[in-house]
């Protein structure tokens, strides 16, 4: 095969960033041994991806040869892309049918699931439709008119039109459930077994999460066919996280987080809170105490919670205050700092509010703050998880969670690399696929802007902006947060740098990061 | 071990090595760099172990793996020393070799060049099986994560916990947290909680204002775009618009659907993480505990009245004699009825009335009617309210047999039956001789069939009043045993049997309606056998139009003949109604599969009686009915939706049994936690259902969720292998090895259950 498609590639710049064996332990395949088509592979490394991860390497030849997949694998090692390749490897655009409906619980993971399956399959031709909950219902019908390949969306609005076969699935191949354990619980589980019933009984199935508090085994015996069971834990928790806690009296709490933002190095942070009212107030505290805040949680409309999820992802703000909407799956590279202003009840919500930083593989800081009443269920989580939760040192080695060079961590996805809608169709404008390249490197990304390889700072900042942003800060210059805290606040007294806390200091405490992994 | 050199190692054949590792089995893979690595893992582990070697001349030696080398050499890198070697088998090529056919060395070098097969016995790789070969060559940041997997073998998916493992960790002092300077205002989050914070405090306005973000969001960068180009786009719209409205239009009583559609769902006490994040745990409790009552309930209403010993509540009787499903519709549907007749005013004066007074007003004695025989006590089937009973229904037993007057002349062979003693016989027919009378006159009464009691009485109660009335002389004491101590409020007089409603009295017992039961039990033989004697054939066949007559008897064998006959009564229907079209015969029976269902239980099992809930497919739950119930989760079963199936519930009951077999169990369930949800607040039947057949609306207040629901620890012991075996027999989603559990938590579950869900009653 002549790889001379491969130099044409838009590759965005390589993330350099340590990675843990959760997702650098692999065989050693690389994608081009899974037989893809070659479209699908051009997405995929210009998605940024250069090898399979574990989970992908074992759940996609498996998917691909038609099994029922049942996979657990870490947070952040890469669950989305193992059943998103295999659904656009099998995916035939030229049939207007969908042909793969992916269910996840909420719907900002729906958007960013379907954002995963456009930015791969964008030289498919491959039509990806979001279906939630708070939009307008007749919007997606009308969407529906036209053809859609893959139909991404939480269980009730995907019902709803399943039932008035407004969506068609009786000829769609291909089940996907993300966050099965979540999907599989009492309140999504019936609606779940309904939309079954709207499939062929020939359906593959595909269901990924990375928590299984439950046996799912009536689910599998009665839905699954053979499942094939993949199982990627040794442990729970991510090795790239630390994770802390900070036991506090409740009205220390802010104090306590005030002190954290000036201490730690936060390139982006989510910080949980556990109920909506709360959420909004310590939003409003932290924009007072001088740092870039959005808030999410459910009870917002849902052009506003989309809005916030957009533009956290695209690193316009530092920090995200949400409930727990977005403790699954939200992935933001980014994010390396997560807080736990209130303590979550379970063991789950825990391991994926804690698995929003450390992605694929990166390192990460969990910082809980703590208070009496929580102690129990600090043990009882701890126990669940079989991890220690350390108290939080005076001060933290950056070694722990923050990569040098932090201009390299990917953005979700680059906002003018990708169609927007279906424009191809209606519009004749972006590129325009038609169906096989007649050249390599030649037909699909042809019309496309070239990437700026490696221009940090994408998204231009304004002029004069006293906060600052990542993408802008010269590689290995530590960088404060109160450098962003607007002139005369009184947090100023914070240092800026951090050159009081070397990192020597705590080798023998905590356990340097191990190196990145030569291959 | 040169192991450092691995990493470098050349893409090499690696067919030769055989492990039970699960990814040597997939050898096609090992091809690579990194293949490398898990050849020098599974050297390492194999050192010291067994290991048989071929060569290439095909000789194979057996000993131990001493060491290995894995530098690159020539094609094939891997070459092996071996310790005390012997020879399995001889080479096939016979040629000249280094070794002395007889005489092995003690350790032996094998060179790549010339190893053709390692195998390794018994190796053992740890976490292999679990599927990460190299778990101790990086260490965790954390120094805490040598949990081990409980049970490395199981075959089963693990949950989380059986992935932490046994890691025990123990409560242990917190250390605080101080805040390094003082100097700092105290910031608090609930500063200005009364304060600004209204709900309009912008969070895009206030961050562009002070930090300058602005917003790039754009749906279409998610989702496909809407072509308003069409030509038939508002065709389109008002289509999709229509139907948007149907679809919103519908109910349901799924929270997760009503989010959907963008209704305010009051999830009071649910918060976000319940709703997007936590998974519910308490479904294993609650759905054991549903399970365990619905099997102890169940199993009795089930037609299979499995252990005669169980306690069947009372209205699942009717339907257990009938073997219908109707029946038990009807029978609760009458019960409203019951309530307002039970507590009629009744007194023991209506009881030893005169006959005079009974043979002057017909009027008197139906009023009075069948008051006078004492209630039957409450079989002690009931295990709690057997040992309080039994007490107090002895003595009132003996109260009884102390009072009690034989109603008709006492036949002789009888005597020395009660009692042995002369002296005491002569008392008994002495007692006797002095009731004579009064029944005598009684008789005349009742010999003289009155024509207007039978317009007003049917005939069956008719005579049993008039037995009970000449017959007993009221115990005013057997109020003492009462039903059960729960119905004791009834009345402060004797409960009165009433045998006219006898279906729907709240009394278990009475509500049998065996027709011979105008004796109680505690009447005994005695009464009873008067009957034989002096019953008139008006009484007999229940009034006197009814006694057969000779036409009647022949009309009446001829119908034997014909009327069992199908086609002969529908031919006969068909006839009569003259109709034009042709006679369709029914169908009149279907049978039922005759395979095992394989994975779960029948609908019969799960449910008391689905039959009887005529919900259609278009059926709406109306949702407030069950959602205030944590416990009982949703009933996830979007009412507005054609059911997948076609529709289920219409269907016979053998035509159900073969669906429910393919009904998730997950949907049963909460179908069968509305039903019970139902049962227990008879008065929240909401409007727009169907009457609920066991116990619909109008049940008598008195009446505790006990006397029809019973707590199934009561009656399903635990531990009992009826139990058992119907658990095991149902496949559910949380009974694969943890049923035991549930049995133990049987008891507890159940009952607190129940009171939970009575309390909620009350808040109906």
């Amino acid at each position: 095969m002549s790889d001379s498609w491969k130099s044409q590639l838009n590759i965005p710049e390589r993330d350099t960033r340590p990675q843990t064996e959760d997702v650098s332990n692999t065989k050693g395949k690389s994608f081009e041994d899974f037989n893809l088509k070659r479209e699908l592979l051009m997405g995929i490394f210009e998605a940024g991806f250069e090898k399979p991860s574990p989970i992908q390497e074992e759940s996609i030849p498996m998917a691909l040869a038609g099994r029922d997949i049942l996979a657990r694998a870490k947070n952040g090692t890469g669950k989305t892309a193992s059943f998103v390749i295999p659904s656009l490897q099998q995916i035939k655009p030229k049939v207007s049918k969908i042909q793969a409906l992916i269910l996840v619980p909420t719907r900002e993971l729906a958007l960013q699931t379907s954002q995963v399956v456009r930015t791969l399959g964008k030289h498919l031709g491959v039509q990806c439709m979001v279906t939630t909950g708070g939009t307008l219902l007749r919007d997606d019908i009308m969407r529906l008119n036209d053809p859609v390949h893959v139909l991404v969306g939480t269980p009730g609005r995907v019902l709803d039109l399943a039932a008035r076969s407004i969506a068609d699935f009786s000829e769609c191949p291909l089940f996907v459930m993300d966050e099965a354990d979540k999907m599989l619980s009492r309140e999504f589980k019936g609606i779940i077994e309904q939309i079954l019933a709207f499939f062929p009984a020939t359906r593959q199935s595909l269901l990924f999460s990375a928590t299984f508090p439950l046996a799912v085994k009536s689910f599998m015996d009665q839905h699954l066919s053979k499942p094939y069971e993949i199982n990627l834990m040794d442990e729970l928790t991510l090795r790239g996280i630390s994770q802390f806690y900070a036991f506090v009296e409740e009205k220390q709490k802010l104090h306590c987080l005030n002190t954290l933002f000036s201490k730690l190095q936060i390139n982006q942070s989510i910080i949980f809170c556990n109920s909506t009212n709360r959420v909004e107030l310590l939003a409003k505290k932290i924009t007072e105490l001088g740092y870039s805040c959005y808030y999410s949680h459910a009870k917002m409309p849902q052009q506003a919670r989309n809005k916030v999820f957009h533009e956290f992802r695209q690193g316009k703000v530092r920090n995200l205050v949400c409930s727990d909407l977005l403790t699954r799956g939200i992935d933001i590279q980014a994010v390396n700092v997560v807080i736990n202003f209130d303590f979550p009840k379970t063991a789950e919500t825990y391991l994926h509010r804690i698995g929003r930083s450390g992605r694929f593989g990166h390192l990460g800081l969990a910082i809980n703050l703590m208070s009496w009443n929580d102690r129990y269920s600090l043990y009882k989580i701890e126990q669940e998880l079989g991890t220690e939760i350390k108290p939080i040192p005076a001060t933290i080695d950056r070694n722990l969670y923050v990569a040098e060079n932090d201009g390299a961590i990917p953005r979700p996805f680059k906002i003018e690399e990708l169609p927007k809608g279906n424009e191809t169709v209606h519009k004749k404008a972006g590129y325009e696929y038609k169906g096989q390249p007649e050249l390599p490197g030649q037909g699909p990304v042809a019309g496309q802007p070239p990437l700026q390889q490696g221009a940090p700072g994408q998204v231009p900042l304004p002029q004069g902006q006293p906060m600052q942003y990542y993408q802008g800060v010269p590689q290995g210059v530590p960088q404060g947060v109160p450098q962003g805290v607007p002139q005369g606040y009184p947090y100023q007294q914070y240092p800026p740098q951090f050159n009081g806390y070397p990192p020597q200091q705590f080798n023998g405490q905590f356990q340097q990061a191990p190196p990145p992994q030569k291959q | 071990m040169k192991g450092q050199n691995a990493n470098r190692g050349n893409p090499q054949k690696n067919g030769h090595r055989r492990s039970n590792s699960r990814y040597n089995n997939q050898n096609g893979h090992l091809a690579t760099d990194d293949g490398t690595d898990r050849l020098l893992y599974l050297v390492t582990k194999s050192i010291g172990k067994k290991v048989t070697v071929t060569i290439t001349n095909g000789a194979r030696y057996q000993g131990l793996l001493l060491s290995a080398d894995l530098s690159s050499q020539g094609t094939s890198p891997l070459s092996v020393v071996i310790m005390h070697p012997t020879q399995v088998s001889k080479g096939l090529i016979s040629e000249k070799s280094n070794i002395d056919e007889n005489e092995v060395p003690e350790k032996l070098i094998i060179q790549s060049k010339d190893l053709i097969d390692l195998e390794v016995a018994e190796v053992d790789l740890n976490d292999s099986s679990r599927q990460t070969p190299q778990p101790e060559v990086v260490p965790p940041p954390q120094p805490s994560q040598q949990a081990q997997p409980a049970s490395k073998n199981q075959p089963e998916f693990k949950t989380d916990s059986d992935i932490s493992g046994r890691f025990q960790l123990k409560e242990r002092e917190l250390q605080r947290w101080v805040p390094e300077d003082d100097n700092n205002p105290v910031l608090s989050l609930d500063d200005d909680a009364f304060g600004s914070n209204n709900g309009q405090w912008d969070q895009f306005k206030v961050n562009e204002e002070k930090f300058g973000v602005e917003a790039s969001y754009d749906e279409h960068l998610y989702t496909t775009r809407i072509n308003t180009t069409a030509s038939d786009y508002q065709e389109r719209l008002a289509k999709a618009e229509r139907l948007a409205k149907e679809i919103e239009g519908q109910t349901t009583s799924d929270r997760h659907i009503l989010e959907e559609r963008g209704i305010q769902v009051d999830d009071s006490g649910m918060d976000e993480e319940d709703k997007y994040s936590g998974v519910d745990r308490r479904g294993d409790e609650l759905m054991a505990a549903l399970r365990n009552a619905s099997i102890s309930s169940d199993a009795s209403s089930s037609l299979r009245a499995s252990s005669p010993g169980k306690y069947v509540p009372p209205r699942q009787r009717a339907a257990q004699y009938h073997n219908d499903p109707a029946i038990i519709s009807s029978s609760a549907a009458s019960k409203s009825k019951a309530t307002a007749a039970s507590p009629a005013p009744a007194t023991e004066t209506d009881a030893t009335s005169s006959v005079q007074e009974k043979e002057a007003g017909t009027s008197k004695a139906q009023l009075a009617k069948p008051d006078s025989i004492p209630a039957k006590p409450q079989v002690p089937q009931h295990n709690e309210s057997f040992r309080l009973n039994a007490q107090s229904e002895i003595n009132s037993l003996r109260e009884f047999s102390a009072n009690f007057k034989i109603p008709h002349k006492m036949p002789q062979d009888l005597l020395p039956i009660l009692s042995k003693d002369k002296l005491k016989q002569d008392e008994i027919l002495k007692k006797q001789q002095e009731t004579q009378r009064q029944k005598l006159a009684k008789e005349q009464a009742a010999l003289q069939p009155p024509v207007q009691a039978n317009s007003q009485q049917t005939p069956a109660q008719k005579k049993k009043a008039d037995t009970a009335k000449a017959a007993f002389k009221l115990n005013p004491k057997a109020v003492a045993f009462t039903p059960s101590n729960k119905h004791v409020p009834l009345s402060p007089n004797p409960p009165k049997a009433n045998f006219h409603r006898s279906p729907n009295n709240p009394s278990p017992r009475i509500s049998n309606s065996r027709p011979y039961s105008g004796s109680g039990s505690s009447a005994g033989s005695n009464s009873s056998s008067r009957r034989h004697h002096q019953i008139s054939p008006a009484e007999f066949f229940g009034g006197a139009d009814r006694i057969p007559t000779k036409e009647s008897q022949e009309k009446k064998a001829a119908d034997f003949k014909f009327a069992f006959s199908l086609f002969i009564t529908t031919k006969k229907n068909h006839q009569a109604k003259g109709a034009k079209t042709p006679v369709a015969y029914e169908r009149t029976f279907k049978t039922p599969p005759t395979w095992d269902s394989n994975f779960d239980d029948t609908h019969d099992k799960l449910f008391p009686s689905v039959e009887s809930l005529s919900k259609g497919p278009g059926m709406i739950i109306p949702s407030s009915q069950f959602i205030p119930s944590p416990l009982m989760g949703n009933p996830n079963v979007p009412a507005g939706y054609p059911a997948p199936n076609g529709s289920k519930f219409p269907m016979s009951p053998h035509q159900q049994q073969a669906v429910a077999a393919a009904i998730h169990f997950q949907q049963q369930q909460q179908f069968h936690a509305a039903m019970l949800y139902q049962q227990q607040f008879p008065g929240g039947v909401p409007p727009g259902q169907p009457p609920m057949p066991m116990y619909p609306g109008g049940e008598p207040p008195f009446m505790p969720p006990g006397g029809f629901m019973p707590p199934p620890g009561g009656f399903v012991p635990g531990g009992s292998p009826v139990n058992a075996n119907l658990m095991m027999g149902q496949g559910s989603p949380y009974s694969g090895g943890n049923h035991h559990n549930y049995n133990n938590h049987h008891n507890g579950n159940g009952r607190r259950y129940n009171q939970n869900s009575s309390k909620r009653g009350g808040h109906n």
